[in-house]
């Protein structure tokens, strides 16, 4: 007489990898959480999400004069305000996606404790909202690198899979740090230090040729680097392509960092959020 | 049997203790990791341990037991919160869990928006949530502030809408957890009517915990007992509740009893070390008749010089908190140095309430009520006062208190000759 009805078993095993199945019933919460998300954050502000396309701004605002303008950082002979744009769009994406990833199970806790769904969903949400902040900023790199007659044309429809990319590592890594944050929460702390020594090891404000030529495959090991170049080369007419090995580097990494994060996650959620 | 909605074996949940360290929690977590690796050698707690029971579609269990037995973490297990350390539960049918009201609110959100972002996270699909949102608007009554931040609203008013979202998933098993214990009496009564139609009409499976006795006889028809962890009565809802009421400790030992729940809410210049509830001869029970002798003794111990002693006493309806009465006693009006001991007896001759549970508070406090000493309550498991009758007229049951009354009734002889003689006066 019960045929039909989904059966939930619960075990003592831990599981190799997360309920897929289970997560997919639940898809619309991961957008309903992100869009939570994004509300909250802009709630009782005044510009609201302005302030979304204006962090990149200011960041590219700064770039272009310190680096441009004083230093005269090399630009892939690209106009460096829209160089250091396209950069801190992507990277920006990127940096709120796995900042956010990493400290959203244990700033979950009072949710997590209370009643079950897939917790999978919770860093994933954190990853879409960036989809959703990212939005307009993109829109408007766009407009900017038209307006600088540097509209790539048919490329660009490959920026979406550099965007994915970053979102994806981000994921990965988020997946890692957030189970690990639950438990030890140094993980939020050092989060933004790595993540600004990241900055510093990936094209996103000089370019890839003022590293020297001995210290560049070092520099392509980071998956980062044919990420950003890839975006920029998609966006901007006349940036240099990425090369062919960093991306399928990058797509290794990225499937790589996501089968462990996804281990990781399924052994010790359980473990996690008794202790958040 | 094809219609098992829940088959639990030999579940066990054990929690570790004393890893307050961070080095500690490093080494467990790198020993969660190794597979089939029992964790050990650490102090354990064991808070359920081989508990095994089956459900059929559509009853209603009550599932009851003292703070600390393990009714929550039972609750948890099944609904996926935690995992359990050994045995396993099979369910069958969308679960929905409702272990605190208000679940995934969030402060800033508006009504609207924590409608569909609850509904969410308890299961329902947004669509779903669509169809039912003016009926949950109307059931909460909040229709006027759908859309102001809900931290803004009343106490009241916020669970009312939790339940409300809650209560209208429709998934095929239902775990509740004490959540009626909020809310006024009205709003109670209404949840409790929505849970038991979800239960009598719609065939689905309730799980229901609750210290509410007189909702389990309601609403359930089985109960399940747990003290310490295990289960120790699984069957009708009368020999649960005897049950349970008969592991009650007859008398409360205070001493070491939740020290630091105490301490946050009161001085400790003097404290309780031991409270007994008795009947007329002495012996100590927590279950009283109705109209017979109701006694309590409270030994207290006086840590700090204090002024003077007064002593509080308060009864309340488990069920909905409401206190039907109080009073108030002068112990000393003298100064009372460290380390006096006392007692305080209270004896009500003919105790007035008719069957239900009571919930007690009794505090030690200065006479001029500014500073309290100690108090004890259910919050530091103090159980329920069960009040029984043996008495069986069916008005009898209607309400809460028997009233001493005279009644008189006469026949009146010569009724009619009586009035045609009034009426006589007024023609005249």
């Amino acid at each position: 007489m019960s045929a039909g009805l989904p059966t939930t078993l619960i075990s003592s095993k831990p599981r190799l990898m997360p309920d897929f199945a289970d997560a997919w019933r639940h898809r619309a919460l991961a957008t309903t959480l992100a869009w939570r998300n994004i509300k909250i954050r802009y709630r009782q502000t005044i510009l609201g999400s302005l302030w979304i396309v204006l962090q990149p701004l200011l960041l590219t605002g700064v770039l272009t004069v310190v680096l441009g303008i004083f230093l005269s950082v090399p630009s892939s002979g690209l106009p460096y305000a829209v160089f250091a744009f396209s950069g801190t769009t992507i990277w920006s994406a990127f940096q709120r996606a796995l900042s956010d990833a990493a400290i959203s199970l244990a700033s979950s806790g009072n949710i997590v404790q209370k009643v079950y769904f897939p917790r999978m969903l919770i860093p994933a949400a954190a990853v879409i909202a960036t989809v959703m902040d990212l939005m307009p900023v993109y829109a408007l790199l766009i407009v900017v690198v038209a307006a600088f007659g540097l509209f790539p044309g048919w490329v660009i429809l490959a920026s979406p899979f550099f965007v994915l990319l970053a979102l994806l590592m981000a994921f990965a890594i988020g997946l890692w740090m957030t189970v690990l944050d639950a438990v030890f929460r140094d993980i939020r702390l050092v989060t933004p230090s790595i993540l600004q020594l990241l900055l510093y090891l990936t094209p996103v404000m000089y370019s890839q040729s003022v590293v020297p030529a001995r210290w560049q495959a070092l520099y392509g090991a980071n998956p980062l680097v044919a990420v950003i170049t890839g975006f920029r080369w998609s966006v901007v007419a006349g940036a240099p392509p990425p090369d062919l090995i960093g991306i399928v580097w990058a797509c290794v990494f990225v499937a790589l960092a996501t089968i462990s994060g996804l281990m990781l996650f399924a052994r010790l959620e359980s473990f996690a959020i008794d202790r958040i | 049997m094809s219609d098992l909605a829940i088959e639990a074996t030999g579940l066990g949940k054990r929690y570790v203790l004393g890893e307050n360290t961070s080095r500690d929690r490093f080494r467990l977590a790198l020993r969660s990791l190794l597979p089939n690796r029992p964790l050990g050698g650490e102090k354990a707690l064991w808070a359920l341990r081989d508990v095994s029971f089956s459900v059929t579609q559509g009853e209603a269990i009550g599932i009851i037991g003292r703070n600390g037995a393990g009714k929550s973490t039972l609750l948890k297990l099944l609904s996926r919160i935690t995992q359990p350390t050994e045995g396993r539960a099979q369910l069958r049918g969308r679960v929905g869990t409702l272990l605190e009201v208000g679940t995934g609110f969030h402060p800033e959100l508006t009504g609207r928006d924590n409608i569909f972002l609850s509904g969410a996270i308890l299961g329902m699909p947004r669509a779903e949530v669509a169809r039912k949102f003016d009926e949950i608007v109307a059931f909460a009554e909040i229709e006027k502030f759908v859309d102001t931040p809900v931290k803004r609203y009343s106490s009241g008013m916020y669970v009312r809408l939790a339940f409300a979202v809650a209560s209208f998933l429709e998934p095929e098993i239902l775990i509740v957890d004490e959540v009626l214990a909020v809310g006024d009496v009205a709003f109670q009564r209404k949840s409790l009517a929505r849970l038991n139609d979800a239960s009598r009409g719609h065939g689905r499976t309730v799980l229901f915990v609750s210290h509410n006795l007189q909702a389990i006889r309601t609403f359930c028809r089985r109960t399940i007992v747990l003290e310490q962890g295990r289960l120790i009565f699984d069957g009708s809802v009368e020999d649960g509740i005897e049950h349970y009421l008969r592991a009650l400790p007859k008398e409360m030992k205070l001493r070491n009893v939740a020290e630091k729940n105490r301490a946050n809410r009161s001085s400790g210049a003097a404290k309780f070390v031991s409270l007994k509830s008795m009947d007329r001869d002495g012996t100590g029970t927590w279950r009283h008749q109705h109209g017979e002798v109701v006694r309590f003794q409270f030994d207290y111990e006086v840590r700090e010089p204090i002024r003077d002693l007064g002593f509080h006493f308060q009864v309340r309806m488990a069920s909905t908190d409401e206190i039907i009465t109080a009073l108030y006693e002068v112990v000393s009006e003298m100064p009372l140095t460290a380390g006096r001991k006392g007692r305080v007896e209270l004896s009500f001759p003919r105790f007035p309430m008719r069957p239900v549970e009571l919930a007690i508070r009794a505090d030690l406090m200065s006479l001029d009520y500014r500073t309290v000493y100690d108090t004890v309550d259910d919050n530091v498991a103090m159980p329920f006062l069960v009040i029984g009758s043996n008495n069986y007229d069916r008005y009898f049951r209607i309400g809460l208190i028997s009233f001493d009354y005279e009644f008189k009734a006469t026949e009146v002889v010569g009724v009619d000759a009586s009035r045609d003689r009034a009426r006589d006066e007024v023609t005249k």
